[in-house]
């Protein structure tokens, strides 16, 4: 598994990768031969779910507030122009009864995408709207709760199926594209998130829950 | 060049050193040193060990002629002992120190070059400090500062202080991430991490840097989410409930359940109290916004404040909320009575036996299906709570036959039944008629209760019943001239009403006598006038009104009305010092009675009238007084000269010169110098208490000062014998000294005084002088008068000091010393300070004054002399500008307590 940096900077190096394979390779690798086994402790599944649920919680209002924040048309034509159905989404087809290492496995390749996503929409916003503290503060403990997601599931990926390595696949990058090209981006990644989290919100329940 | 050891050679050779040490070299260079040392500018640990290299250049071995052994070290100015030196090689030389906590900075190396010229050649900076030590006791907070915003701030112990630049971060990382340190700000042992995540463990430590070293402390792993101290719950407020003993708070959450389940504490006291009451924790122990708080005080104020923390009680608890008050509405009627029954006990004979308890029934009459409660008790008196209503308490006492037949108590309802309307009576013949209205709840019957109202006795009790649809009574046995007080009750079905009650006379007549009335307060145009009520055996009817009538001796009488309630009554516009005689009258439907006259005078002047009358009168006395001593101190001088005239000193006179018999008859160490106390009635004297040292030391010497402060010259504080002792003075004595000059040539008036000693208790004075204003001449019989009353105070108790004119005596009776003076010419202020003291010398700390408990008085004056001067030289100062001997001096005496030191009352 690559360790997939968070935030807007890796971003960059991320895309790089976009186009290759998706592929979890499983390697004989102890707990303890995990990176910070010191800080993947029992603990970390529940870790996990509180933060799934978190952005659960949040993603709506984000979303609302992403849209309000972008003025006409977004804000009264959202579901025309923020119909996800047009750019790359990372497949989450997992259900209840997936096998908890198959949905580990869903859940990273969709967060570590959706970190990337997260930071290319926060610099973003950054540049159009900069006066908008709600909506980048809230960006920001978004990205930094996936980020934070992420590292939870490197833990449990290696600790508990040795998984050290996940492809992850990219969406492209809003890099040069025009305003409204950013914001329509920023609208369809965020729309389908609250549609996606909601699904992982509750596959995840039953797989993390204490058992 | 240098070795040549000519003075001009040193010189050189110096001169070539300074020369090459700062001159710039010729390739532009700033300073071409003669040499450096290793290390550069060290950081050393304390404690250590340490050694310096001065290397030498080659240049200064081939031009400065120096060489490694003429090398000398210094730390600051101080030079370092050379056995710590170690010569390497010729251009080398090493210093070590064992201790670097002996080191300072600089540390110099220097050379000595011939001729001892002592030239630095480099100097290093030293740095002794210690290596950071592990920072301990790691510890974080998440502080909430608003809704999304968390900051991590840890704490930490730096160790011991480093003397080094120590650089302290707090770091913090995940399992691959490690994000930026935390650099404190103007501390050591606190940073401040802003990014914080949630859910996620966290290592953190602390590194701690110097020039030394590097130490980490222990790592701290958590989730940032269990140390989180939450802001108090927000916008709290308080509503009351439906109940009047409930509260209920609502309040906003700044943390989000997906955040943060929290749980509460809440508390609560009412307004004015201190002390905190708090609601169970498990009643709180989970998310929420609201809570209703039971168990409150009706109608009552009351204080709330709110605190949060992480529901699974990890984490810190907020700041306790904002106090919000609210109050709880008004509760219902009180819903109890507490009734207290109270029984004699039995007395033996009724008892039959022991009461072994007694049994109380209570009985609902209100609610005739309640259950009858009984208690048994074994005291006389049971507590109980009854709500509103009619009960029937029956008791019982038992013992151990049997039971006593019951006592029965009716408690009514209070107020719980409609009282019958318009209760009226008329009388009717010889029978006194009661009517009512009914009430509007059906009556079952009436009862009507009537007594005889009297002074001296309860009213006794008779009754009768009417049948509920009557509405007025005839009572017969009513007394004419009686009051009566009657009481209608109406009998319900489910209890009594309350009575009605109405006074009533069957015929009235006038009162049996008037009020006697008294004054109470009489002013100088007022008098408050204080009266009895009549009995109601004295009424004899409904008392309407009291009249009051007043009037002076020979003026018109006034009538005021009163009311029958009143007591009291206030006559005013009276005039001052009047005779008035007043009387009272009572009067009721059928006529008045006036009671006794009673007489009374204003008074003449009002309150305070007096007080200011006097007082000014006072005042003006007083200040006049006040004026007047002013006045005569003023002119003291003035009065002084008419009442005392000067009196020239006799003893200064031409015939106490002249007279061989003078000195004779002034025979000091005779017994026969005493004189009578009654020859000096006329002597104003200060007595002094023989034990009272003080009064012989620094009290008698104090107006000697003062007096040395006066000049002699002024006839005007010359006093003769018989004159206040308040004008004497030593230097006034003198100043008739003065004018002996002058009486030299008087031979008609003749002024002479003598200074009589008084022996102390029952010691015989030693000495005698008296003093006499008597301007007539000498005679023999005044002579021997003098000498007689010299020795008359033998038996005197205590010694006494004439203040005339110098001519104070005192009587030392252990040590009597006196100083004569023949003659003082030259009365100026230097003599008199040395006529008043005795220069003493020697050893003695003895005040000579003070001794007292020889009887020395036999002692002739030289004698007195010698023993005043044992041990001591006793010099007055005037004998040294009149250089006469002892016997020689005039015949005036200066009995003196002699103080080391310090001056004689005289």
């Amino acid at each position: 598994m690559k360790f997939v940096p968070a935030g807007v900077v890796p971003f960059v190096a991320l895309l790089l990768l976009q186009r290759r394979p998706v592929a979890g390779r499983a390697l004989l690798l102890s707990g303890s031969g995990c990176p910070g086994h010191g800080l993947c402790r029992s603990n970390v599944q529940e870790q996990t779910r509180r933060q799934v649920a978190l952005l659960n919680a949040t993603a709506q209002e984000l979303f609302s507030l992403y849209l309000k924040c972008q003025g006409e048309p977004f804000s009264s034509e959202s579901d025309k122009l923020c119909n996800p159905a047009g750019i790359f989404f990372p497949a989450f087809r997992v259900n209840r009864t997936s096998e908890r290492k198959e949905v580990m496995v869903a859940m990273y390749k969709l967060f570590a995408f959706l970190n990337a996503s997260l930071g290319n929409i926060t610099r973003d916003q950054e540049e159009l709207n900069p006066m908008a503290k709600e909506l980048l503060e809230r960006l920001h403990n978004t990205t930094k709760t996936t980020r934070g997601l992420i590292s939870n599931l490197t833990c449990l990926l290696c600790k508990n199926y040795n998984i050290f390595q996940v492809d992850v696949r990219y969406g492209d990058s809003s890099k040069g594209k025009s305003a409204f090209k950013k914001k329509q981006q920023g609208c369809q990644v965020l729309r389908k998130y609250v549609q996606v989290i909601g699904l992982a919100a509750r596959v995840l329940l039953p797989h993390l829950s204490p058992s | 060049m240098c070795s040549m050891f000519s003075r001009w050679n040193w010189v050189a050779c110096g001169f070539y050193l300074v020369l090459n040490i700062c001159s710039p070299d010729a390739s532009g260079g700033l300073v071409q040193s003669c040499g450096h040392i290793i290390p550069e500018s060290p950081v050393l640990a304390l404690g250590s060990n340490f050694t310096a290299l001065c290397i030498l250049n080659e240049s200064c071995l081939d031009f400065g002629n120096i060489y490694a052994s003429q090398i000398i070290w210094k730390i600051k100015n101080k030079l370092v002992p050379k056995e710590q030196y170690r010569e390497i090689n010729r251009t080398v030389s090493s210093v070590t120190f064992n201790d670097t906590s002996s080191l300072a900075t600089p540390l110099t190396c220097n050379i000595l070059a011939d001729g001892q010229i002592e030239q630095n050649i480099y100097g290093i900076t030293v740095t002794v400090g210690l290596a950071p030590e592990k920072p301990k006791n790691l510890s974080c907070i998440v502080h909430q500062e608003s809704v999304l915003t968390y900051v991590m701030n840890c704490t930490w112990n730096p160790g011991r202080h480093t003397f080094l630049d120590t650089q302290f971060r707090l770091r913090h990382s995940w399992p691959e991430e490690i994000f930026p340190d935390c650099i404190p700000k103007d501390v050591n042992n606190s940073c401040t991490i802003t990014d914080i995540q949630f859910f996620v463990n966290t290592e953190i430590w602390v590194e701690a840097t110097n020039a030394l070293g590097k130490a980490e402390s222990d790592p701290l792993v958590v989730d940032p989410i269990d140390i989180v101290k939450p802001l108090s719950p927000q916008n709290v407020s308080v509503s009351s409930g439906v109940l009047p003993t409930v509260l209920q708070l609502c309040w906003v959450n700044w943390i989000s359940d997906a955040v943060m389940m929290l749980k509460f504490n809440i508390r609560y006291r009412i307004v004015g109290e201190t002390n905190w009451m708090e609601v169970p924790s498990e009643d709180t122990a989970s998310t929420r916004t609201s809570f209703i708080v039971q168990g409150l005080r009706p109608y009552t104020e009351y204080a709330f404040s709110i605190r949060c923390m992480k529901e699974d009680g990890v984490g810190y608890w907020s700041d306790w909320s904002e106090e919000k008050t609210g109050m709880t509405t008004a509760s219902h009627s009180p819903a109890f009575w507490t009734v207290h029954l109270l029984w004699k006990a039995l007395k033996p004979f009724e008892a039959n036996g022991v009461i072994l308890q007694y049994e109380v029934t209570i009985r609902d009459k209100s609610s005739p299906s309640s259950p009858v409660k009984k208690y048994n008790v074994t005291s006389t008196n049971h507590t109980l709570q009854l709500r509103e209503g009619t009960y029937e308490v029956t008791l019982v006492a038992r013992n151990s036959v049997g039971s006593s037949p019951p006592s029965v108590l009716l408690i009514p309802a209070s107020n719980s039944k409609a009282p019958v309307k318009n209760l009226r009576t008329l009388p009717k013949h010889d029978k006194l008629w009661v009517g009512w209205t009914a009430p509007n709840s059906y009556v079952l019957k009436y009862v009507i209760e009537w007594c005889l109202v009297s002074s001296s006795s309860d009213c006794i009790i008779e009754w009768q019943i009417a049948l509920g649809g009557v509405q007025g009574v005839d009572l017969k046995g009513i007394k004419p001239f009686k009051c009566y007080l009657i009481t209608v009750y109406p009998l319900y079905a489910d209890g009594q009403g309350s009575g009605q009650s109405v006074k009533a006379y069957l015929k009235q007549d006038r009162p049996s006598k008037g009020p006697t009335v008294q004054t109470k307060k009489v002013g100088k145009a007022e008098a408050v006038l204080t009266w009895n009520h009549l009995t109601v055996e004295e009424q004899n009817g409904f008392i309407r009104n009291y009249t009051i009538l007043y009037k002076t001796i020979d003026g018109n009488e006034t009538v005021v009305t009163v009311d029958p309630s009143k007591t009291e009554y206030t006559l005013s516009s009276l005039t001052s010092d009047t005779l008035y005689t007043v009387r009272m009258m009572a009067s009721t439907d059928n006529g008045s009675r006036t009671g006794p006259d009673f007489t009374f005078t204003t008074q003449k002047f009002g309150k305070g009238e007096i007080e200011a009358i006097v007082v000014p009168v006072c005042l003006a006395f007083l200040l006049i007084v006040l004026l007047g001593v002013l006045f005569c101190f003023n002119k003291r001088d003035l009065i002084k000269k008419h009442i005392w005239p000067i009196v020239p000193d006799p003893s200064k006179s031409n015939i106490a010169q002249w007279s061989p018999q003078v000195p004779a008859k002034h025979n000091f160490s005779s017994k026969d110098q005493t004189y009578p106390e009654g020859s000096f009635t006329d002597v104003s004297v200060v007595e002094i208490e023989a034990d009272d040292k003080k009064s012989f030391s620094e009290q008698d010497l104090k107006p000697f000062d003062l007096l040395k402060k006066e000049k002699s010259t002024s006839e005007g504080h010359s006093s003769g014998i018989g004159g206040s002792s308040c004008m004497s003075s030593p230097r006034q004595s003198v100043s008739d000294s003065d004018e002996g000059d002058t009486t030299q040539n008087t031979s008609s008036t003749v002024q002479y005084s003598t200074v009589v000693l008084n022996g102390y208790r029952d010691q015989t004075p030693v000495q005698v002088f008296s003093r006499s204003e008597s301007t007539q001449p000498l005679l023999d019989s005044e002579e021997r008068s003098e000498d007689h009353a010299g020795g008359a105070d033998s038996t005197a108790q205590r010694q006494q000091y004439f203040r005339q004119n110098g001519g104070q005596d005192e009587t030392n009776t252990d040590r009597p010393c006196f100083e004569r003076t023949k003659q003082i010419t030259h009365a100026n202020e230097g003599d008199l300070v040395g006529f008043v003291q005795l220069q003493i010398s020697g050893q003695s700390s003895q005040p000579l004054g003070l001794g007292m408990e020889k009887n020395t008085q036999e002692a002739a004056v030289s004698n007195v002399l010698q023993t005043c001067t044992e041990g001591q030289t006793v010099r007055p100062e005037t004998v040294e500008e009149n250089p006469l001997s002892v016997d020689e001096m005039p015949k005036s005496y200066l009995p003196q307590t002699v103080r080391q030191g310090g001056y004689m009352p005289q």
